[in-house]
């Protein structure tokens, strides 16, 4: 049973989405993709952001010059969420684990990894078990860079040496963003060693090696390489813990009927 | 009412106990453990039959040694969850996942297959069985046989439940089972199969004993293995039920409440899990700790990156908390059996995770090694592969939800209702009333943790920089107590259904969509509130623990030092403030190396990774 893995990334350009593109993929496949620019979703009035932000509110004002953009990234994610879940933006409390990764707090039915560059936000959602993303400026420099070595496994090193720009460069960029999709899918983000895995760039898709370049067995992992808008380049990492289903995930049946009413009805004052 | 604590807790120990006097206790506890820990051997020996080494051969080829089968059954492991009334050594469910973790340091699939399954099936007869049931299920399993259990079908519940399978009385007097398939463990060789069948109403489940052995070879199939990834060592099988006669003695509790009888052994079940992964747990940090040493991370030896020596400092304090939460969670059972629901709720909700995240982190170590350990440090990767699935899986965190979210206004609104947790609570290897199945209930939650905190006189010292930090966090906890209280008073009301179902009547039935309208807010804003109360509650279990080893008691000699010092609190308060959303003051580096040169340290001398600091066999 291999279930199909969405590659298109839906544009949602403020709360009122669109979302059925996105909800149509996530009730088919377990998985959803957004992306979105900063500048719009930034367009809400302080009250209302109150509401909305809750908890991470008094942190956006703390957070100074990345403030906006953090306010942006923490709105797309919430309506996001909350269209999946069928549940009001305002309640959905998105918390931070202490190594860095996003999550929606009480709700471990899904997991979300969120990334930006400038004006441009990517988030991904999945049922199914672990997801990271990332994105990129498609032409970010890394030929010759210092990060390209610190990213690199020795046979991915020789494997780009000879390669003419700007083929070199495209290939440095898709692999800057799988292996940090993959690490965030870990739950680690930029503090895994890059050069501890490598990616077999030529296997369609894309496919996780061992540092010395063999490739890792196993069919839970899958990982494809996104295109974000017109000059951004994204990848998906997605981990199918292979036993959850992809529908079940609206918040407001949470709590299974028969339980809850069970313990509802034991916590009703006894008669005298 | 006052809400000074009294800080001996003589009065709630007198009079009330049986069993071993606390000295007794923990030498039979660490007897017991060394006996089971010797047995197994040296898991790092390569030559050893049942080493990590050939663990992760059978793991590869999808299932566990034979001969580790063998040798739980040889050494009666499945005694340790029968009760002592029963023939058994159960004296204190706080003790059980200790004896467990040399099982669930070595091999999650040989745990679930050989202790927990059969623990979770045995559970619901303890819970609710009748004698002659319970006298079944204690000498079946003393003999060394196995249970397996098809547990009820809860939404959200991520468990590899099939459907559900119909009871119905039969014109003789008797039951019929049958109609169905169901995925369960052990299905090809458990005797006792204890099972939750639909019964005649829509939505009323009905709890069974089902002899499966005899009916194996009639109506009970025993089908093709469901393989899975996520743990490949268990022995899953379809398990296909045609219409099985069944003797009406089969019923385990009342017909038609299977889900609120089952609900009453939950607790038991919630308690006691968490404290055996912290044995996972264990072994993965201890590997880490290993691959550090003798390795280097990322090229570098251990001494020059710092990440990772906080990664190892901080992996082994989420393991502290899980076992304070096991530890006190395992104890309310026996103490406060009316008032301790939503705390074992907790512990399952709260720890499995949050071991899983803690060995996440450990990856930061591994680095490339996470997938090419090979056989000295490849049990990293399987057990960090193991404790996803069973923190996910396994240990529904929705039927947690379910047991501690309703219960919040009313803690919210006086958390003192029924006092202050006793200190007794805190007590390793304390002694513990028997526990009582009559007296657990999905009551209110009013164990009074949250109580006790909140009248902790202040002692801060203030020339003690760690003190000034310990200060610091307890106004965090107390301020997040406060925002939880008033958020919880602030939900809508939820009770309309449940009130207006019950004014239907006995026949009326459950409404199946009690979640529906207006309720549905509250369940989703609800939500994040368990996982912030849950946080809470773990810290208070850690300071409960720490004020124990740090004050001494009437019980024993103490000998806890570290557990008396604040570096692992002070980190444990840090982690569960943050984890909350909380900003709260740095806690200084050198805190950080003294606590990961005490797993250095316990690795060298092969101690074990928890409270309890016991020798291992490696």
């Amino acid at each position: 049973m291999t279930r199909p893995v969405p590659v298109i990334v839906h544009l949602v350009s403020g709360p009122d989405g669109p979302w059925d593109p996105v909800r149509r993929d996530f009730a088919r496949t377990g998985v959803a993709l957004v992306h979105g620019s900063t500048a719009q979703w930034q367009q809400q009035d302080g009250e209302s952001l109150r509401g909305l932000l809750g908890r991470d509110f008094d942190r956006e004002r703390r957070s100074g010059p990345g403030g906006a953009q953090f306010v942006a990234t923490r709105l797309m994610v919430k309506h996001l969420v909350a269209r999946l879940l069928g549940t009001p933006p305002g309640t959905v409390e998105l918390g931070q684990a202490l190594t860095g990764r996003l999550y929606v707090r009480g709700c471990d039915q899904i997991d979300l990894s969120l990334s930006h560059t400038g004006d441009v936000m990517l988030a991904g959602i999945t049922s199914l078990g672990r997801i990271g993303v990332d994105v990129e400026p498609a032409d970010r420099p890394l030929s010759g860079s210092g990060v390209e070595r610190q990213m690199s496994t020795a046979p991915e090193l020789a494997e780009v040496a000879d390669l003419p720009e700007p083929a070199r460069n495209d290939r440095l960029v898709r692999r800057w963003t799988l292996k940090e999709a993959y690490t965030k899918a870990l739950g680690l983000g930029l503090a895994y060693p890059f050069n501890g895995f490598g990616f077999d760039l030529d296997a369609e898709p894309p496919r996780l090696l061992t540092a010395a370049g063999y490739p890792l067995p196993g069919r839970s992992w899958s990982f494809r390489t996104l295109s974000v808008g017109p000059s951004h380049v994204g990848a998906l990492a997605l981990h199918d813990r292979g036993f959850a289903g992809a529908n079940e995930v609206d918040l407001s049946t949470s709590f299974d009927p028969r339980a809850l009413l069970a313990v509802r009805r034991a916590l009703r004052p006894h008669p005298a | 009412m006052t809400l000074q604590p009294t800080w001996t807790a003589s009065g709630t120990m007198s009079g009330t106990m049986s069993g071993a006097a606390p000295h007794a206790r923990r030498r039979a506890a660490q007897a017991r453990f060394a006996e089971i820990e010797t047995a197994f051997g040296d898991p790092w020996d390569a030559a050893a039959p049942l080493g990590f080494r050939a663990l992760l051969a059978a793991d590869r080829a999808g299932t566990v040694p034979q001969a580790a089968l063998s040798l739980t059954r040889d050494l009666g492991l499945a005694a340790e969850f029968v009760p002592t009334e029963l023939g058994g050594n159960l004296d204190g469910v706080d003790v059980l996942g200790l004896l467990l973790r040399p099982v669930f340091r070595r091999d999650v699939a040989l745990a679930v297959r050989s202790v927990l399954t059969s623990f979770l099936a045995a559970t619901q007869v303890w819970i609710n069985g009748d004698e002659e049931q319970q006298r079944l299920t204690a000498d079946t399993l003393r003999a060394g046989g196995s249970m397996a259990v098809a547990f009820q079908y809860f939404a959200h519940a991520a468990d590899f439940a099939g459907d559900e399978v119909a009871v119905t009385h039969s014109a003789d007097g008797g039951l019929v089972f049958g109609g169905g398939r169901q995925v369960v463990c052990n299905a090809a060789d458990a005797d006792l199969f204890v099972a939750f069948a639909r019964a005649d109403a829509a939505n009323a489940l009905t709890a069974l004993l089902v002899p499966l052995r005899d009916l194996r070879a009639g109506g009970a199939r025993p089908l093709e293995r469901v393989s899975t990834e996520a743990v490949p060592g268990l022995e899953l099988r379809v398990l296909a039920f045609d219409d099985c006669p069944l003797p009406a003695t089969a019923l385990l509790g009342t017909w038609g409440r299977g889900v609120e009888e089952g609900l009453r052994a939950y607790p038991v079940v919630h308690a006691a899990a968490p404290g055996m992964l912290i044995g996972v747990a264990d072994t993965a940090l201890r590997t880490a700790a290993r691959f550090a040493v003798q390795v280097g991370v990322a090229g570098r030896p251990l001494a020059r990156v710092r990440n990772a020596r906080h990664a190892l400092a901080a992996t082994f304090v989420d393991l502290l908390v899980g076992d304070c939460v096991s530890l006190v969670a395992g104890r309310a059972l026996h103490l406060l059996p009316e008032r301790c629901n939503a705390l074992a709720a907790v512990a399952t909700y709260l720890v499995p995770p949050m071991l899983e995240e803690a060995l996440r982190h450990l990856q930061v170590v591994m680095g490339g090694a996470l997938h090419d350990g090979g056989d000295s440090y490849g049990i990293f990767a399987k057990h960090l592969r193991d404790m996803d699935a069973v923190s996910f899986c396994h240990v529904s965190r929705a039927v947690c939800q379910v047991a501690i979210a309703p219960c919040l206004p009313g803690i919210a609104a006086d958390p003192a209702r029924s006092g202050l947790a006793p200190e007794a609570l805190f007590h390793p290897y304390g002694a513990l009333p028997p526990l009582d199945p009559q007296r657990l209930s999905a009551g209110g939650g009013h164990d009074g943790l949250a109580a006790w905190f909140l009248a902790l006189p202040d002692t801060t010292c203030a020339d003690d920089p760690l003190d000034l930090l310990l200060s610091s966090q307890l106004a965090g906890l107390r301020s997040e107590f406060d925002e939880i209280f008033a958020a919880a008073a602030a939900l809508p009301d939820a009770d309309a259904d449940a009130d207006a179902d019950a004014d239907g009547g006995p026949g009326a039935g459950p409404d199946p969509h009690p979640g529906a309208g207006a309720d549905a807010d509250a369940d989703a804003l609800a939500l994040p509130l368990v996982d912030r109360y849950a946080l809470a509650l773990a810290a208070v279990c850690c300071l409960g623990v720490h004020r124990q080893a740090s004050l001494g008691g009437p019980f024993e000699d103490r000998e806890e030092p570290f557990l008396a010092d604040l570096d692992w609190l002070v980190t444990a308060l840090d982690r569960l403030l943050r984890r909350a959303g909380r900003s709260t003051p740095p806690v200084p580096k050198e805190v950080t190396e003294r606590l990961c040169a005490e797993v250095l340290r316990r690795d060298r001398e092969a101690r074990s990774l928890d409270l309890y600091d016991l020798e291992l066999a490696g």
